[in-house]
Parts: structure tokens; sequence; C-alpha cells
């Protein structure tokens, strides 16, 4: 092959106290399809940051075609060719498709202002044909596409900008199962257009059917770039997971309760997948499913965050729970994954954050009691060593790792026989991991049921005494403590019922 | 930034800025006009402050949740007319009182409704109820004010106990119950929870729909109130009463530190707020400025107060 469109050369890039990205190469060449893999935190997210334009290396050389690249931010790698289509379409959509890909573009204004209508409707048509997306009128709302014309729409504004290199970041994860063979069509033709194609994704059938190449990423170092053909699914889980033994989890002293105290039957996620299952007392049990496995809606479900059919029984009785009022009363707590939007109120002190679901248990009559809540909160920030000048501070001051404690000190402080935890340490640094496994290994040690849904496999496998494992909205395998390592784990995920039982 | 505010040993510098604002205005009038400081004076405009105070403090805490009510001039006159026909029918005046406060409650109830049950946005609802039941009001009693009500009922509005006037002794009353409302009961925290981040109040299994639909009521009920009490002071109950009102109840509690977008705020301040407006007004109209230029002042005070915040970074 020619010349590479694009080589990163020794990019590292550290954040205040982490080192997300040490000393990596990356090389792209035109018309290639070249698969990015890695667990979560790897850096495959921050790798392609910078090659977007949204961060700059600490170190590191990027070379576009041959000469030294710069990008200050997106728009301007855009304008030098590298665009990315992120997970999560950024379209206006009550504009046209036709606006949306051309945009703020001086190309198309005409004196005063004006916007040359049928040029920017021709120039986009045509965009949007070349890349077999006949059948959309680029004159209608973006609204009333489907997703994957949605796609389309997203490829047609990157393509605008004359991009040699486009990133797609796991774009079959919005789309419904029929679509994904269309997107690749897409995908492939742009490939016999000569763009250089960098395709991130968790899944590993699609890996095979459209990638050329393929590099792995592993906390944060390339382990390695091989062409599709001299690999397996094996050596790739191999290759991202590496054999690294990690003393970060507790060993299980005692074996937890045989009583049941969560039965789920046929709880619904969606119109077509139900799922099942049972929590005993003082147990772990994980949930693990790579993004669109549909363990996150297991929790909204249960906590009454969402509505389906269903029946649940807690101790043994059938319960209703519509709200997560009615969660908090039947003693069940969650810990949400995304702790800025659902867990902390930031000005607001970690007193007043610890207390807040228990007010009514810490008021005398109307009045709130004071010194129930400073002794509420005191007991907790002790127990989970929460590190705060007082508690008064507000929690918008926190370190992360503080912040979710106050999180999972507010649920313990409702005394639940049941709590849900949702990637229970992400975005928290390796010293405060380890304190919130110890913390959730001494719960379950006193008894509490614990459900653990988790995208970091080191940790479900770690802390749970059972891993149920997610794909598609089904659970498709259950595997006890021990019995699993990552890369038997994840090519569960990653797979359909039938074929994971095949291998 | 800080200011020089921010070094005094009070907690809230945007609280001192609007006491310091309320006393330059006090001594400016004292001196520009002889009527200004005296005791009937003062009386007076905590008697007429009424009306506007009772319903700034729903409104406070439903600016502080986030949310808007701009129906409360509507549901005044509503809530008024309703006692004023209920009156005229021959009902008993305190029965016809307690009507008029089902209607104002009524009212709250409908906004409540559809802003939290059904998500609708606070602004618009309560602008659709603010042109409708002003509609209403003048069909029901075909735009005639209602007068004659017994000398009983004009205690409410007209009397003083001690040299001050009753309304306002129920109006501080009310401030009080409410601002202990605010900081000593969870109900407080809940709105300041909500309007800070709705979302995290709903996943700690608190319902955000109930707290709302009670602010909306409460707006509705302190309206109403306000309208009695307009009632009693006039002795006429007219289909304009308490229009614009919702004007000078937002432009006290914004002058009075809340934040517009809700999270922050406080009834200490809305009543500061409230105090720096009603001299300002009774000032001007003593050294006979016309009611068109007081609104000009009145705004320029308004937009002084925000950039006071937006500069000193709060």
């Amino acid at each position: 092959m020619s010349q590479p469109v694009l080589s990163m050369q020794g990019i590292s890039k550290e954040f205040p106290g982490v080192k997300a990205l040490t000393d990596v190469d990356f090389e792209l060449y035109p018309g290639e399809v070249h698969a990015l893999m890695g667990e979560n935190g790897a850096g495959k997210s921050t790798l392609m940051k910078i090659l977007s334009g949204v961060y700059s290396p600490t170190k590191g050389v990027i070379r576009l075609k041959g000469k030294e690249a710069v990008f200050g931010n997106p728009l301007d790698a855009q304008l030098q060719g590298v665009s990315i289509i992120h997970q999560e379409f950024n379209l206006f959509t009550n504009l046209s498709a036709a606006e949306n890909i051309f945009i703020d573009r001086p190309e198309m204004a005409g004196r005063f202002g004006r916007i040359k209508w049928s040029k920017m409707v021709e120039e986009a048509q045509a965009l949007v044909d070349s890349i077999g997306g006949g059948e959309i009128d680029v004159r209608r709302e973006v609204r009333h596409l489907g997703v994957h014309s949605q796609q389309v729409v997203e490829i047609a504004k990157a393509l605008s900008f004359k991009a040699d290199v486009l990133i797609m970041d796991e774009p079959s994860a919005a789309l419904p199962e029929n679509e994904v063979k269309k997107m690749f069509e897409v995908v492939r033709k742009l490939r016999s257009q000569g763009v250089a194609i960098v395709y991130v994704s968790h899944r590993m059938k699609e890996i095979f059917e459209i990638a050329d190449k393929v590099t792995v990423l592993r906390d944060g170092r390339k382990m390695d770039t091989r062409p599709i053909g001299e690999v397996t699914e094996q050596s790739l889980i191999q290759m991202m997971v590496g054999k690294e033994v990690q003393q970060l989890y507790p060993v299980r002293e005692q074996p937890h309760g045989t009583e049941v105290v969560l039965k789920v039957s046929e709880l619904s996620l969606d119109a077509s997948h139900k799922i099942s299952f049972e929590l005993h007392k003082g147990e772990i049990l994980g949930l693990f499913g790579i993004p669109g496995s549909g363990s996150h809606t297991v929790a909204e479900r249960l906590f009454g965050l969402k509505r389906g059919s269903g029946g649940l029984e807690i101790n043994g009785k059938p319960v209703k729970i519509a709200s997560p009022g009615d969660a908090k009363a039947k003693k069940l707590a969650y810990v949400p994954p995304d702790r800025h939007r659902q867990g902390i109120i930031k000005p607001m002190s970690v007193r007043q954050n610890i207390s807040f679901p228990t007010l009514p248990g810490l008021s005398k009559g109307l009045v709130l009691d004071g010194e129930a809540i400073r002794g509420v909160s005191a007991e907790y920030m002790e127990k989970l060593r929460i590190k705060a000048p007082g508690d008064g501070q507000s929690v918008d001051f926190l370190s992360g790792g503080n912040q979710q404690k106050v999180v999972i000190a507010k649920w313990l402080a409702a005394k639940p026989d049941i709590l849900i935890l949702e990637e229970p340490t992400r975005g928290v640094d390796v010293g405060a991991k380890a304190e919130i496994y110890s913390i959730i290994h001494g719960l379950a040690q006193e008894g509490l049921s614990i459900l653990l849904i988790s995208s970091e496999m080191p940790e479900v496998l770690g802390l749970s005494d059972r891993v149920l494992v997610m794909y598609k909205g089904e659970i498709v395998h259950e595997f006890a403590r021990g019995e699993a390592d990552q890369e038997q784990l994840l090519q569960r995920a990653s797979h359909p019922r039938t074929e994971g039982a095949a291998i | 930034m800080t200011t020089w505010t921010s070094r005094l040993p009070f907690k809230s510098g945007t609280l001192l800025v609007q006491l310091v604002l309320l006393l330059f205005i006090l001594i400016l009038f004292s001196f520009l006009s002889p009527y200004f400081l005296s005791v009937t004076n003062f009386m007076n405009v905590l008697n007429q402050m009424v009306e506007v105070g009772l319903i700034a403090i729903p409104m406070t805490m439903i600016i502080i949740s986030g949310a808007m009510d701009l129906s409360v001039g509507s549901i005044l006159a509503f809530s008024a007319v309703s006692m004023g026909v209920a009156f005229e029918r021959g009902y008993n005046i305190w029965v016809c009182v307690i009507f008029g406060l089902l209607a104002g409650l009524m009212c709250g109830a409908i906004n409540g409704y559809l802003i939290a049950r059904h998500r609708m946005q606070a602004i618009v609802v309560t602008i659709g109820m603010l042109v409708m039941l002003r509609g209403l009001v003048y069909v029901v009693n075909e735009g005639r004010p209602i007068s004659g009500f017994p000398d009983s009922f004009y205690f409410l509005g007209q009397e003083y106990i001690a040299g001050i006037p009753f309304n306002a002794i129920i109006l501080v009353i009310m401030f009080l119950i409410a601002n202990f409302f605010m900081k000593k009961t969870r109900f407080g925290t809940y709105i300041y929870g909500i309007g800070n981040n709705e979302e995290v109040v709903r996943f700690s299994g608190i319902s955000v729909i109930r707290v709302r639909f009670i602010l909306f009521m409460l707006s509705g009920l302190f309206s109403a109130l306000a309208g009695v009490f307009l009632v009693s002071r006039l002795a006429s109950a007219e289909a304009t009463s308490g229009t614009n009102i919702e004007l000078d109840v937002i432009t006290a509690t914004l002058i009075g530190g809340t934040h517009i977008f809700g999270g922050r705020g406080s009834l200490t301040g809305t009543f500061v707020g409230l105090l720096i407006i009603v001299f300002l007004r009774n000032g001007l109209n003593l050294l006979g400025v016309s009611v068109l230029y007081q609104a000009v002042i009145l705004g320029a005070l308004l937009l002084l107060a925000v950039a006071n915040k937006k500069i000193s970074g709060e």
C-alpha cells in the first residue's frame, strides 16, 4: 500500500494524576477500515479525541498526508480532513438534512448572508446519493428520518468537509439490527472511495465482518496492530484483557446466605425482552453487558424509573414498584451511573446530600431534626471514610471518589435490604476504586444484597459471587465466582446465545 | 472574582447590598420629601404592599424550584370577583371569603396538574391561565365593580392594631412562617434540590410531581388571599384587580437575589426586595414623578441588581 494518510507517533496524554495514553503509534492508510478495540478505560476515546481535535496530546506528533498537523479544535480537524461521528448524533433535528450538512459554511452564503438554497440542496443530495442514501430527501427535517438515515446525514456532513479520515464511534450502537447491514454498505462505499475509516467498537462480530486491520489498546498503551486475517476472537480478547492479576479485590471470608431476597420474574425491558433472576441475602450479583445490552434498563425498571410489566418479589412477598419512592419504601436503593446528573446536588453540602433521601425519618413532625441529620452524616462519613473539611462542605469541591462515596452514603442511610450499584467506580482514581471495592465487600458481609451492574470486567469478576451476562436484552449466561476470566466473559457478552454456546 | 462585600463578616453579600440600597433609598427620599419620613406615610406604604408581598412568598419558592407563575394577577381577580359574586347572592361574607380562597386554590391546582403531572412548560401554562382567567372575570360580573361589603370585612385591609396595619402584620407573620418552612422543613430542602438538580431529587425517591403541585396550589391560594385583602382595602371587587401585579412580584423577588433559573434565593431577600420597590415607588409618588418614569426607574433598578450579581461572579 502507498503512504499512510495519517500517522500518529509517540502520542502520550496526561491528565492531572492519570496517564491516559503512553507512547501510542497509530497509522491509517487510504481505503482501509481500521478497527480500534480496547476495554473501557483503555484509552480509545482519549486517542480519538486527540485525533479529532478535542484534546491536544501531551507528547507526540500527528502527520496528515505526510505533513505535521496540529488540531486546535474539532472544527480545525474537520477542515484539515479528519471528521468524527459520535455514538450520539450531533444533528439539529428541527432543520433539514441539507441544512445540517452545510450549516455555517461560507461557501453556501451569498450576499448579505443570504443562503444559496438550491446550491445547498443540490450538493447535499449529491453527497447523500454518493454513499447510497438515494432514498433520503435532503429537504426534509431530520426528525422525520430514521436512525439509519440520520447516520447517513452525519456521514455526509463529515464528507462535505472532504474528509480523508472518518472516525466512527460505536456506529452500530444506535442502530436496530436490520440497519447495521445498511450501515456496512455505506462504510464499504466510503472505503472504495479511498476514505480511511477508524471503526471503534466492542462488537467482535462486526469487527470481523467489516474491518481490514485492528489495533488494540490496553491501559493506555498500544498492544498491537494486525491485519484482521491474522487474529482470532480469542487472540483479540487476550490482547485487550492481558493477564495481570489485581489485588484490588478483597477475599470473601464467608459464603452468602441462601434465602432469596429479590426474585425478578419476566421483568420487561422493552416490548420484546423480558428477564428473570434471583438475588440472595448478602450476595453480590454481577450483571455485565456491553453498551446496548439492556443492563442499564434493568436498574431503571427495578427502581421504578421506567414502567413495564413483570413480577417482583422482595423477601418472598410480591411487590409493585411504580416510582422511585415505592422502591425506596420497599428497601431498594440505587446508586446511579452518572453521579453528576443523577447522584449529587452540587451546591448542597455533604450533610444535605447524605440526608436527602431520608429526610422524613430525620424530622420531628414537620421540622428537620438538625442533630439527627448531623449524626447520620457523621456516621456515614466515617464509615465510608469520606474526606471533606466538614459536613457543611459543598460536594462540588470533593474529588470524584468522595462524591461517589457521598452517593453510596445517602443510600446506606436509607438502610436498604437491596442495593443496586451501577458503574460504582466510573471516573474515580485507582485508590478510591480500591476503597469503594472494600466498602462494597464489607456491605455484603454485613448481609446487604447487592446487584452490581458494571461494564468494567475486572470489577464484575473480582467482586461478584455470580455474574449474569446480558446480550441485547437477554441474560445469555451465568458464571459462578472464579469460573470465568475476562476472555470468556467478553465472549459471552458479545454473542447471541446460540453462537456463544457453540464456542 | 471577589468584591468588597465578600470580605465583610456577613454570610450573604447580596443581602447586604440590598440592605444598603434600601437604606440609601430611605435616606435619599427623607431629604427630598418632607412627607416621606413619617409614621403615617410608612404605615401607608406597609398597608399598600401586602398584596404584592403575599404573592411574592409562593413566587419566591416557585422561582427557586426553577419554574414561574405568571397567572397570579388573574387568579387574584378571579378569586376577588368570585367572592363578590357570592356575596351578592346573599351569603355570609366569611363564607364568601372561603369561597374566594377555594377558587384560587382550584386555579392553582389546574396550573399544578398541567405543569407537574404533564410536564408542561410553567411559563406557557400560566400565560394561558393569565389570559383565560382575566377573560372569565369579565364574563362573570360583566365588568362592573362589586361593593357594599359589611364593615366587619374591612377590618382585614383597613384596620390598624397598635398603629400598625393589620394586613401588614399578617404579611410579616406569613413571611416568618414561610421562611421557617423553607429553612427548617424537608419541603424547603426539596424545593432547593429541585431548583438545582431535579433529576437527583427524582433519583432520591422523592416525588417531584407532588412538590411542584403543592407549590402551584400554594401560589393559587396566596393569590386568592391577596385578592381578599385587596377587596377589603379598596372596598370593591373589580375585574381589573391585580392587573400586572405579577411584574411587581417577580421584580421584588429578583431584586431580592433569587436566581431566575432556580436553585438559589431566599424569602428574606424577597422581603427586602419588596421594601425596596414599595419605598422607591412611594418616594417617587411623593415627589410627583409620573408613573411612567417610575416604571423606567424600577426597570433600571432590576437590571442593576442582576448586573451586580453577574459582575461579582455569583
